[in-house]
């Protein structure tokens, strides 16, 4: 019997994730994650008609905040842009997108 | 008794008495913790200068004679590693983390800090929080205090180990699928989720947005009523936190009279992989809570098979988008700072920081969640998913109906052996079979410990954990009944 999740499919789902995998964590995670699913299969048998999805369980509708920028202290600041892998003046830099 | 097996209203008091200091109290954990580190391994890091100075600071304050009515004053604790605390190092128990310092607290540090805290150091737990061991670490595993051999549960099972060998008096974990509940009764300590939204999330490294709970680990249910009322609240720093009334748990839980309370024992929950000499001691505990008062009522929660696979869609899927955050750009672990790095485009500064940075349970739900949630996938099972959570959350609003509580083991079974179950994720799983519902129900639940109980391939007794399930923001009730048993002794 095949895996439910293929080799491939492994391999396009990585890049989505954008996440490098070996070839051995592709062979392993095609096997262990079809495992995984057909698990997860039982869900189906639920009779859902008429049922709506919840997003949250604790009654709260609707909590909004004005959309205004707070600007953080200096020292805080620093310690942001000291955690940047790569920084320039202050701004993360990033490899050339173009 | 030595100074670090008070609980912390004993010391607070006698702090207050002006018997001892807490420097004294924060020497005698860090003593403990140099003397049994090296085998249980708890801590990630150890802040000891900045306890002493906290100590100092809270001895001053003491001796001022301000404060008198705040009892955490002073009081040592651990905080689990997937908490903000700033300037102190945050790692998730990750690789991708290993050198993030944190520019900011998380809310409910800022809350302790304020309230006298000495944080004693950062405690192990699986990375980002994923797993029920501490197995999935990617630095090291931690030691059950009570079988070396044996995991201290996960993920916060730093938190649950340094609480369980007294080398802290309460830990701050985690609860996002019984992490903190599962620790708990593997290391018999008391382990309180709160209500979704009851204490605010902000600063906690993210992982299940939609079942993440802050909690408490603590050596009795007085202690842990006490850390709920001072860290509960609405934080406008989290719009999904609760502004909710915050009761005076601790002053609540004195009156222990339980005539009337009634108790829900769901059927669905006393089944066959439940090993019997668990399922005796929790049955002991509920005979014993009736003998006090409690009406016992059988009740059905019809959907509890659900739970698992439900929570296993939903969880990774929440995984899968919290961890997108960690792309080598912004913070933690990046390619381009590595030695021999090859990377030219931004592509590869993504894969191969996220390649290298993460562990392998991390990869492995990263990718069930992209794939749950990738187009095509979504109705069958993301959406279905959160319409069987509806139908889990109705079979609490239910029952709830009819009884205060509902009474559960935590736990199947208890600690398992180091590397037991590591080559089977899935197998792994099965750890939170009693413990999803309530995550996904949001509904706050307690573990406390109800006996112990030999396990099948070993020698040792070790501690078995019941759970007392409540309704939303009724924290108050399942700490009355808990202390109720716990005061009802052995």
């Amino acid at each position: 019997m095949g895996n439910k999740i293929s080799l491939q499919e492994v391999e396009c789902i990585a890049k989505l994730a954008k996440i490098g995998l070996t070839e051995e964590e592709k062979e392993k995670f095609s096997g262990e994650l079809s495992a995984v699913l057909e698990y997860i299969e039982q869900l189906k048998e639920i009779d859902t008609k008429d049922i709506e999805p919840v997003s949250q369980v604790t009654g709260s509708v609707n909590v909004v905040r004005e959309d205004v920028a707070n600007n953080c202290d200096e020292d805080t600041r620093k310690k942001i842009i000291n955690n940047f892998p790569e920084e320039k003046g202050g701004y993360v830099k990033v490899k050339q997108v173009m | 008794m030595r100074l670090n097996e008070l609980t912390i209203t004993e010391a607070s008091d006698r702090l207050k008495n002006r018997d001892l200091s807490s420097v004294e109290l924060t020497t005698a954990c860090l003593d403990e913790i140099k003397k049994t580190d090296d085998k249980i391994k708890s801590f990630i890091t150890v802040t000891e200068n900045y306890a002493l100075l906290q100590a100092e600071k809270a001895d001053r304050k003491i001796k001022s004679g301000d404060e008198k009515d705040n009892l955490l004053l002073g009081i040592p604790c651990s905080i689990k590693d997937i908490i903000l605390t700033k300037n102190v190092l945050t790692t998730a128990a990750s690789n991708i983390l290993k050198n993030y310092i944190p520019p900011y607290d998380a809310t409910l540090i800022s809350k302790l800090k304020n309230r006298g805290m000495v944080m004693l150091g950062k405690v192990n737990c699986d990375a980002f929080a994923h797993g029920s061991s501490t197995e999935n670490s990617d630095f090291f595993t931690t030691h059950n205090p009570w079988d070396l051999e044996r995991v201290p549960g996960g993920s916060s099972g730093g938190s649950a180990s340094s609480v369980a060998s007294d080398q802290c008096f309460y830990s701050i974990g985690t609860d996002t699928g019984g992490s903190i509940r599962q620790p708990a009764a593997f290391c018999g300590v008391v382990g309180l989720k709160p209500t979704y939204g009851r204490i605010s999330r902000y600063g906690l490294i993210s992982m299940t947005s939609s079942t993440d709970c802050p909690g408490i680990m603590a050596k009795n249910v007085s202690d842990a009523a006490l850390l709920l009322k001072e860290l509960a609240g609405k934080d406008k720093m989290d719009a999904t936190s609760s502004d909710r009334k915050v009761d005076d748990y601790f002053e609540f839980i004195k009156n222990e009279n339980i005539e009337g309370l009634k108790i829900g024992v769901p059927k669905e929950y006393f089944i066959e992989e439940l090993d019997s000499k668990i399922k005796n001691a929790v049955q002991n505990a509920i005979e014993k809570l009736e003998k006090l008062g409690a009406e016992i009522v059988e009740i059905s929660l019809p959907h509890t098979k659900y739970a698992v696979p439900t929570y296993y869609i939903i969880m990774p899927s929440e995984v899968s988008s919290n961890l997108a955050r960690f792309d080598g750009i912004k913070y933690g672990y990046s390619e381009v700072k590595s030695q021999n790095s090859k990377v030219k485009s931004l592509e590869d500064v993504y894969l191969k920081s996220r390649a290298n940075g993460f562990g392998s349970e991390a990869k492995r739900r990263i990718i069930l969640g992209t794939y749950a949630l990738s187009s095509g996938y979504y109705d069958a099972y993301y959406l279905q998913a959160q319409k069987a959570r509806a139908l889990i959350k109705k079979d609490f609003d239910n029952a709830f109906e009819k009884v205060d509580v509902i009474i559960i083991p935590t736990s199947p079974n208890v600690a398992f052996k180091i590397g037991e179950h590591s080559d089977n994720p899935l197998e792994l799983y099965m750890e939170d079979i009693f413990l999803s519902a309530a995550s996904l129900a949001g509904v706050p639940a307690i573990s406390i410990p109800c006996g112990f109980a030999k396990p099948k391939n070993g020698n040792v007794e070790m501690p078995v954990g019941m759970q007392i399930i409540g309704k939303h923001f009724d924290e108050k009730t399942i700490l009355k009944t808990a202390n109720v048993y716990e005061k009802s002794g052995d």
